[in-house]
């Protein structure tokens, strides 16, 4: 009995002990993370500006967004076209910039600098640069039209060439971090495999199509999880290069989110978007977490 | 005839390819391509920085010139000296120093312990928790910013630099990576501390911290880029124009000094946000790569 009782004791010292550790983190995980899901969620059935008193309108703000609201579907279908044009440009990329880099050759790491710095670049400067090479009156790319005799573009006003200047421009300006996370999967490859390979007398062609292929699988799948989910939340790019615009044609899901939150403080409808993006999301995140949780079991 | 020829050129290119020439050529060749390939790559950057060393009244010319002539710093003497029309980079670089260095102590000082406890120690619940915060990593940004904004509202931190140092805390990254971090580091050094009677603090502290450091270092970089780098939250949360971080100002110095006719002085300010970027890409581009790798944090663009 005694020896029980203090066997208890012991226990709960010791986890009294390691709560210590987590305690100071933990507190703000929930403050900052569990506290705003609940409360978001809570947020999403009321109907409020900030200012007066919140009113619960129970499912509403859904019902609204997905049957009554042309903005939010076309604000869904143009985040769903950049995920779906910017996705495959973002893994083929910098899989090919990997490929290049993970060889030997001269001026190596000046090329990898080159191609890898411009991700790290902070999205106003990198933004407002391509913004003012597309203005139809002083950019430089309708001066060179112009040299060459060719028509002059309105680039930022046309609603698909608009989307195509962003898709394009994220894809150069991201790519780095792709391309780390393919070079870090290619350097794991066994060099064996490879040498195996040529002694076997297999092409080039043959060694990416048959070692490289299925030894990224794992790290393809990771990627293209990341790169799915960080296309889905795209923001930056909508807001500084054409505000939506034009008519709502580039408008995304967060930027949409954005302007219904904190420019005409619906609170209740911009935590019913981020929900609702949620739900498009899921798929993915699970896949994401599904993955960050084997590595996580494999290294205990 | 037609054929023939076509063959004797395949042939000949056989022959070539296994040539001794050809085996020297390649590499160079190779080099040439990545290399020129590489420069187009960067030729925005390098137009950025040639613009902002050139006099205003030049800098929006075409065609693109890109050795500066006539060279002059005045833009920057404009952008660091005289700070004028309600934007000034140099307090914003300021207030972004503060914030970044006060996240990434906030984040490793937080971390650090319950990594260590959820990597070493035994307890109940422990588990569960861990599945916890490894699951809300995986969710949107957009999921956190209207609560946490109303959250903020609530206790009047909108609009003042706690807003920005605090939430970023929250996330369970820095957590993650060090724990798997710990976990690859063998245990056998810590358990000779205890027997010498070091408590758990202190195995932590000369034991475990210094044999993880590159893994904090890393997971340092990461947050110090991402939080200079952000523009969403500080969009969202500081109105007043002298608590800007410096992605705010930049967005400002735009619409302050105009493109066409002002463009070197738009350029200069863009470069002198990037130069911590670069100094710490030239210092530690390797303990940022292994960041990305380690925690795929890279693509929250």
């Amino acid at each position: 009995m005694a020896a029980q009782e203090s066997l208890f004791w012991r226990n709960l010292k010791n986890d009294l002990k390691a709560y210590a550790f987590v305690l100071p983190y933990f507190c703000f995980f929930v403050v900052f993370i569990l506290l705003p899901l609940v409360y978001g969620f809570a947020l999403s059935f009321y109907s409020w500006d900030l200012f007066t008193a919140p009113k619960y309108v129970g499912l509403q703000n859904y019902d609204k967004l997905l049957f009554d609201d042309s903005r939010f579907w076309v604000a869904t279908k143009n985040t769903l076209v950049f995920v779906a044009e910017s996705v495959p440009l973002l893994i083929i990329v910098p899989l090919i910039i990997a490929l290049i880099l993970n060889r030997p050759f001269w001026g190596r790491t000046w090329a990898f600098i080159a191609f890898i710095s411009v991700s790290f670049m902070p999205s106003v400067a990198i933004i407002w640069m391509w913004r003012w090479m597309f203005d139809y009156h002083s950019g430089l790319v309708n001066f060179y039209l112009g040299e060459l005799g060719l028509p002059l573009q309105n680039w930022l006003s046309h609603p698909q060439l608009a989307m195509v200047l962003i898709v394009l421009i994220t894809t150069w300006w991201t790519s780095g971090f792709n391309t780390i996370l393919f070079l870090s999967g290619l350097q794991d490859i066994p060099r064996e495999l490879y040498e195996a390979a040529q002694v076997d007398g297999g092409s080039r062609l043959a060694q990416f199509r048959f070692i490289t292929l299925p030894m990224l699988r794992d790290k393809m799948v990771l990627i293209v999880a990341l790169t799915v989910m960080a296309s889905f939340k795209m923001f930056d790019q909508v807001y500084l290069l054409t505000g939506g615009g034009p008519m709502g044609k580039t408008r995304s899901l967060a930027q949409y989110l954005y302007e219904s939150g904190f420019r005409d403080f619906k609170i209740g409808k911009a935590s019913a978007i981020s929900w609702l993006m949620f739900a498009m999301i899921m798929v993915f995140a699970m896949l994401r977490v599904a993955l960050s949780w084997r590595s996580a079991k494999e290294s205990s | 005839m037609a054929r023939t020829g076509l063959g004797r050129l395949r042939s000949g290119l056989a022959e070539f390819s296994t040539s001794n020439q050809w085996r020297r050529l390649r590499p160079v060749l190779f080099s040439l391509v990545v290399i020129l390939f590489a420069l187009i790559w960067f030729a925005p950057i390098f137009w950025i920085i040639s613009i902002s060393f050139k006099p205003n009244s030049v800098a929006a010319l075409y065609p693109v010139t890109w050795i500066p002539r006539p060279f002059t710093l005045e833009n920057y003497e404009t952008i660091l000296l005289h700070p004028t029309r309600g934007v000034n980079i140099v307090r914003s670089f300021g207030i972004s120093a503060f914030v970044c260095s006060a996240v990434v102590g906030g984040v490793l000082l937080l971390s650090t312990p319950a990594a260590y406890a959820f990597a070493r120690l035994k307890f109940r619940g422990r588990d569960t928790i861990f599945w916890l915060m490894v699951a809300t990593l995986a969710l949107p940004v957009q999921m956190f910013i209207v609560p946490v904004y109303v959250i903020l509202d609530r206790v009047d931190w909108v609009n003042t630099l706690k807003a920005l140092i605090f939430p970023p805390l929250g996330p369970a990254f820095a957590l993650f990576v060090l724990r798997q971090f710990m976990l690859a580091v063998s245990t056998e050094t810590e358990e000779a501390a205890r027997l010498d009677g070091c408590n758990r603090l202190q195995v932590l502290w000369y034991v475990v911290v210094p044999q993880i450091r590159p893994a904090l270092v890393s997971v340092g970089l990461i947050t110090f880029l991402n939080t200079w780098n952000d523009f969403l939250w500080p969009l969202i949360v500081i109105y007043d124009r002298d608590i800007y971080p410096l992605t705010l100002a930049l967005n400002d110095v735009r619409s302050a000094y105009h493109f066409t006719f002002e463009a070197g002085t738009v350029m200069a300010s863009y470069v002198v946000a990037v130069i911590p970027v670069v100094v710490l890409f030239y210092f530690a581009k390797n303990h940022l790569i292994r960041g990305i790798s380690l925690t795929g944090t890279g693509s929250t663009m």
